[in-house]
């Protein structure tokens, strides 16, 4: 009974609230007409990308490609399986996961001495930290593969992310967050002798969970979509990954398969795509950050 | 709040974002400085050369071109992606039902690659069988407008088309950022200006715009040294574009690597780098002195 009446007055407030937002609706339907046509506008290669997938690869022409076609399932499986994308995902995923656990957990150490540990030339180191920033794969493209070759790192996972550990962003987001957390809350953990590591487990990462969370997701996107650093220092097809494996899946002369090549950018674009709409909030809070 | 007082303990937890930085960013650049001074003989073998890989860049014609090329390649697509984002900011911010959506719907090309871009904006716009090169087509012939839409031949088409792919990829970045600023904006200004009746254009050049001005700043920077490296693989997509009329630095580069020229490769690296560090050294300064004003 008293389930039943609560359900009751939950579809009594359900049945409000959809009054509400209808009612707010019409309050403003040009602009929701002009949103709405601006924002199908800018999905729609992604839309045409999904569609196109579905294609018989070799009939595809202008005529046939607005519609969802026969060929779906095929496509994938082929791109998958025997073109090895279902080999460059799991490269792709091991990657960008290793990318993301690398970058935040070796930026946590970093704040945790910037913040709470008594250090000379703290701007410096972190003006060094900084300038990597002005440091991106291109500027070092020539000696970086001699480096790999000379650690024997080319063809190999750690050659792939080690590079990548270093994140001038969350060093720095962290380190503002860690300043902001109340002297109160770092005194207790002072008096009762709290050794630097349970320090950072036990108080600090459960205070910084939302950033930590955006961080993650900002870095698993960069990583999984990282195209020069993988085409310059893999050349074993069985060590490739996702953003190369589709760019080779473009032939620059002979008859392209169009649906397997929107296949696999499906492939290539889902995961990215996912965990974006799965930790929105974290991840608009913690890029939005970086101007404050 | 300093609690620690182990020095050495200090400096281990910092170990490994210095070591990472040191191996793999600053040692790099660094050789890349002593390797733009020599010249290479088979691949191999390395020779003095001075600066005379500098001083034949600056006399190039073709470099020269590559920069220019690279700056208003840059300019175009912050420019058109910060103004569209602005657009999209806008109507969400003003928008009260069904926001998060919108939001959402706006900034997906956020988690999209350069590469995924490339790939699908080429099939897309392929000029044998793209659906939206048909669609431009049959427009334009309706206005009696001859156009080629062929990225391959056309080099006007060829920066339009990467440019628009840059821009449309970059889209997404930018309504992040401007929408968290003007949520920022608090409700009391949107009340006055309602009540003194300021109409909308005003409302965006004389308010809106000079308050997240911050933001904006922010943007234009980290946008333009977005611009001079991460839309490679467009370029790629389209080799450079027909008579290397899209032969920006960073696909120059790549190409000069990939001949094996290594002293050359390396000069021009410094050159990117140059312009990529002074961009970066200004947004540090800026953000360092709003920092000052209104951060947390």
């Amino acid at each position: 009974m008293a389930s039943e009446q609560g359900q009751t007055t939950q579809r009594a407030s359900q049945m409000i609230d959809t009054t509400a937002i209808k009612q707010r609706l019409r309050q403003q339907p040009g602009l929701h007409l002009t949103l709405i046509g601006s924002l199908v506008v800018l999905a729609l290669p992604v839309i045409m990308t999904v569609l196109m997938s579905t294609q018989p690869s070799t009939q595809i022409s202008s005529s046939t490609l607005a519609g969802i076609g026969s060929e779906g399932l095929s496509n994938y499986q082929e791109v998958l399986f025997e073109a090895n994308f279902a080999t460059y995902l799991v490269n792709s995923l091991i990657m960008a996961l290793a990318i993301a656990v690398g970058k935040v957990g070796i930026a946590l150490l970093a704040a945790l001495a910037l913040v709470y540990y008594d250090l000379p030339f703290k701007r410096l180191i972190l003006l060094f930290i900084l300038f990597t920033l002005a440091l991106p794969v291109p500027v070092r493209i020539v000696p970086m593969y001699e480096i790999m070759v000379s650690l024997d790192w080319e063809n190999s996972m750690l050659g792939l992310v080690v590079p990548y550990f270093a994140s001038a962003t969350s060093v720095l987001l962290l380190r503002q967050h860690f300043r902001s957390i109340s002297d109160s809350m770092v005194e207790s953990a002072k008096l009762d002798g709290v050794g630097p590591l349970k320090f950072l487990v036990y108080v600090l990462i459960p205070m910084s969970r939302s950033m930590i969370a955006g961080l993650f997701t900002i870095a698993f996107i960069w990583g999984w979509n990282q195209y020069l650093w993988p085409l310059i220092i893999i050349n074993d097809q069985s060590k490739q990954v996702l953003q190369v494996g589709l760019a080779q899946l473009n032939p620059t002369a002979g008859e392209a398969l169009w649906g397997l090549i929107m296949a696999g950018a499906v492939i290539t674009l889902l995961i990215p795509m996912v965990l974006m709409l799965a930790l929105r909030e974290p991840l608009l809070d913690t890029v939005s950050m970086q101007t404050k | 709040m300093q609690v620690y007082r182990n020095r050495i303990q200090g400096v281990l937890l910092l170990l490994p974002t210095l070591v990472v930085s040191l191996a793999f960013f600053y040692w790099p650049a660094w050789k890349t400085i002593r390797l733009s001074r020599v010249r290479t003989i088979g691949g191999v073998q390395k020779i003095p050369n001075g600066w005379d890989h500098f001083t034949a860049l600056a006399t190039s014609g073709a470099f020269q071109y590559s920069v220019l090329a690279s700056f208003v390649f840059a300019f175009v697509v912050v420019a058109g992606s910060m103004l569209i984002g602005l657009y999209l900011s806008y109507l969400i911010y003003r928008v009260s039902a069904g926001q998060t959506i919108y939001l959402v719907a706006a900034i997906f090309t956020y988690a999209l690659s350069f590469a995924v871009t490339a790939n699908i904006m080429d099939v897309l716009f392929n000029p044998n069988v793209g659906l939206f090169k048909e669609a431009l087509m049959i427009a334009t012939q309706a206005f009696g407008i001859q156009f080629t839409f062929d990225h391959t031949t056309n080099p006007l088409w060829a920066w339009i088309f990467a440019t628009g792919a840059t821009m449309w990829k970059m889209i997404g970045y930018n309504v992040i950022f401007m929408m968290a600023a003007l949520s920022g904006i608090p409700e009391s200004i949107n009340e006055t200006a309602r009540l003194d009746g300021v109409g909308t254009v005003r409302l965006v050049t004389r308010v809106y715009i000079p308050m997240i001005s911050p933001t904006l700043a922010f943007l234009a920077i980290v946008n333009t040294v977005n611009a001079f490296f991460l839309p490679f693989p467009v370029i790629q997509e389209i080799s450079g574009g027909p008579s290397n009329t899209l032969n920006i630095l960073i696909y120059d580069i790549w190409m000069t690597y990939n001949n094996s020229v290594i002293g050359l490769a390396s000069a021009k690296s410094l050159v990117l780098f140059t312009i990529i560090g002074l961009l970066t050294a200004g947004q540090l300064y800026l953000s360092d002195r709003f920092a000052h004003y209104g951060g947390t």
